[in-house]
């Protein structure tokens, strides 16, 4: 599949089976000398807990041969996340995370092939910490139940940090809770990005239903992570963005070896 | 009470009151455009007939000022008309409130209220003539009585907060003070979300 059939694949149709049983993707989404370091954020206004969505997909990536970790800015981890995820959970004070800005203006940038996803943990009620990490994210995952009052929240949020965000960030839906209407769901999501790409000009990607509401919950399985790997126009990668993945990847090898050079 | 400066030069009669009052209706609906052809076309019996956004009105000139009977024959006029406008008709009933106006304020207690209840708007206007003290002629124009039936309001299928929390709109006139954050939402967008509001609603039933 190429880079631009992703591309025109919106909307909730059943395009991919790809996560039947949680278990389908294939990793071939790379060209063998092509990166992926990637800094994610999710959203779930209407819920106390957003590290059950992290987690998820964190381990869904993971399965599919790239390496994940989830670091926890400026708060403590949720209490839970680090059962959920085998991966690496890391927690980083506010002054440290401020400290690596600075560091990343002398670092030196390699130029290895890296496979990488960090889902970034952050207080998303502070201005101050909206201003400093929202820059950072190539991909915001917006998770919340399907109904009108959950949408408006996360546009609100959209608008309210659009200024902040790189140009090739991607904005992403999910709809938590049980399946209660295939239509309206449909309806409500294609509504929803009509108003966001006519106001905005964002281009949002739907991934599809997770049950999150009880327990561990579970992807519904035309769950399509396949346009999480969608190419940025125009991205490229930012020195503290960097320095925050060398962070990371420093304090996991003290540990475990989980964050591999080369993929 | 509006009045209205006569620009003939003739005696104000006939032809000459109806264009003044067909010009407060126009003032009544503050410039709310005209559609569909029907604006002031007269019938047979006199009536003159408009359209606007807002639905299809019809108004009356009477002759000499109701009383009890004119006003029953009017209801039982009005009620023809109902079911031809099911969506509603506003009704303007213009008389002349001269030397009998004391008694035209008494004529329009509770019992009138109820008599017309059942219509979308009814409304009595007197008119009298005035000479100013430059000479000029003026109409006046005064309403005795209105009945009204205010339409059902929508109920609001978004949230409060839409409207009242939230940090300034980020691309409006509060830009200079943008604090990253949920903002608010604009009217237009507002109205936006409450269309989906209400399409969700209709499918989910």
């Amino acid at each position: 599949m190429s880079s631009d059939e992703r591309r025109l694949k919106r909307g909730l149709k059943d395009v991919s089976n790809l996560f039947v049983e949680e278990s389908g993707l294939d990793g071939k989404f790379f060209d063998a000398n092509e990166s992926f370091l990637k800094c994610v954020g999710v959203y779930r206004p209407m819920s106390p807990s957003p590290g059950l969505i992290s987690t998820k997909i964190a381990s869904l990536l993971t399965r599919c041969g790239i390496s994940s970790a989830i670091l926890s800015i400026g708060r403590k981890l949720e209490a839970g996340v680090k059962g959920m995820f085998e991966g690496p959970c890391l927690e980083i004070p506010w002054n440290d995370f401020e400290q690596l800005k600075r560091k990343a203006l002398s670092m030196k940038i390699e130029s290895c092939v890296r496979r990488q996803v960090l889902f970034l943990d952050f207080e998303e009620h502070s201005a101050e910490h909206l201003r400093s990490v929202v820059p950072l994210l190539d991909r915001w995952i917006f998770s919340v139940p399907p109904t009108v009052d959950a949408i408006i929240e996360a546009y609100r949020m959209i608008k309210g940090t659009r200024r902040l965000v790189q140009s090739s960030m991607q904005y992403y839906l999910v709809f938590e809770g049980d399946i209660r209407g295939r239509e309206a769901d449909e309806v409500l999501f294609e509504k929803f990005s009509a108003v966001l790409s006519e106001k905005m000009g964002i281009n949002l990607v739907w991934l599809g239903h997770i049950a999150a509401g009880s327990g561990r919950g579970h992807f519904d399985e035309a769950f399509d992570l396949s346009h999480f790997f969608l190419r940025d126009a125009g991205a490229y990668e930012l020195p503290d963005k960097l320095a925050l993945f060398d962070h990371v990847k420093a304090e996991t090898s003290k540990t475990m070896s989980f964050f591999d050079e080369n993929v | 009470m509006k009045t209205f400066k006569v620009e003939s030069s003739k005696n104000i009669e006939g032809s000459d009151v109806a264009a003044l009052l067909k010009q407060a209706i126009c003032d009544h609906y503050e410039g709310m455009p005209v559609m569909r052809g029907l604006a002031f076309e007269e019938d047979s019996e006199k009536r003159f007939w408009g359209e606007t956004s807002s639905g299809v009105y019809c108004a009356r000139i009477l002759n000499r000022a109701p009383d009890y009977s004119v006003l029953e024959s009017l209801k039982e006029e009005l009620l023809k008309f109902k079911n031809i406008f099911p969506e509603g008709l506003e009704c303007f009933v213009f008389f002349p409130a001269g030397e009998k106006q004391g008694s035209v304020p008494e004529l329009f207690e509770e019992s009138s209220i109820s008599m017309f209840g059942g219509f979308k708007s009814v409304r009595f206007l007197g008119f009298h003539f005035l000479r100013a003290l430059d000479d000029k002629r003026y109409v006046a124009i005064e309403e005795f009585f209105c009945v009204e039936k205010k339409p059902e309001p929508i109920e609001n299928p978004l949230p409060d907060f839409a409207l009242s929390f939230g940090s300034p709109d980020p691309y409006g006139e509060h830009a200079a003070e943008f604090l990253p954050g949920p903002a608010t939402l604009t009217r237009q967008e507002i109205e936006e979300f409450f269309e989906i509001g209400l399409e969700i609603k209709k499918i989910r039933g």
